[in-house]
């Protein structure tokens, strides 16, 4: 089971992204995260003291709230704000127990654990930068390639 | 730690110049002004919360923006 939180839900308007909402919810993998005074203060507390590092790209409220229900619940974030993927990367203690994910780190795991059909990396990236239309840096796919042990990207 | 810094501002200054290099520019210029900005605001920084935001959208509707403006990065 999965939570979105209700800033998050609110982002999303169109078909496509609604759809898939729809069918996750629908088949129980999914359910919306109520939003709360408690828990905006607590995301704009993260925000804030990570923006003192100025190593760290901006964080926003969205993927922050993610951030802090991850943390609550042991859960993995999936999110593609370089702000919270870099912050993880330096103080992933800070996260601790949350993990999070971009979407090419989400798709080496599926790959090494030989939870995809494509025969390779570089097919399951290309299949993702079609369906999504969000492409990747080449110089991050050959570093994500390189610390999953995939030879070929 | 000085490489891992190296290699984000390797992989910004990339897809900074993709997004710059890609975009569909004649279709930016066709936009209302607010959302000409918040466009340019995303090839520059790659992030979508905030150029939404300054486009007066959800990230949701801006990102199809984005895909129309021919910004894949």
């Amino acid at each position: 089971m999965g939570f979105i939180p209700e800033i998050t839900l609110r982002e999303i308007i169109t078909e496509k992204p609604l759809k898939m909402v729809r069918d996750l919810v629908t088949d129980g993998w999914l359910t919306a995260y109520p939003h709360s005074r408690e828990l905006e203060e607590e995301a704009m507390r993260l925000i804030l003291d990570l923006r003192k590092d100025p190593r760290i790209p901006r964080i926003d409220p969205p993927e922050a709230t993610c951030v802090v229900l991850a943390r609550r619940f042991g859960l993995a974030v999936l999110t593609e704000n370089r702000g919270i993927i870099r912050a993880y990367r330096l103080f992933e203690d800070r996260f601790h127990p949350a993990v999070v994910l971009n979407s090419l780190r989400l798709l080496a795991h599926i790959f090494v654990r030989g939870l995809a059909g494509e025969t390779s990396f570089s097919d399951l990236i290309n299949e993702y930068e079609r369906d999504s239309s969000h492409s990747f840096s080449l110089l991050e796919v050959r570093t994500v390639a390189r610390e999953f042990g995939i030879e070929k990207a | 730690m000085y490489d891992l810094l190296k290699e984000w501002e390797s992989i910004d200054s990339e897809l900074r110049e993709l997004r710059r290099s890609r975009a569909d520019w004649n279709y930016i210029r066709s936009l209302p002004q607010k959302i000409r900005e918040a466009v340019e605001v995303y090839i520059e920084t790659g992030d979508l919360w905030i150029s939404a935001k300054i486009a007066g959208m959800t990230e949701d509707e801006f990102n199809e923006i984005r895909i129309r403006a021919g910004i894949l990065w």
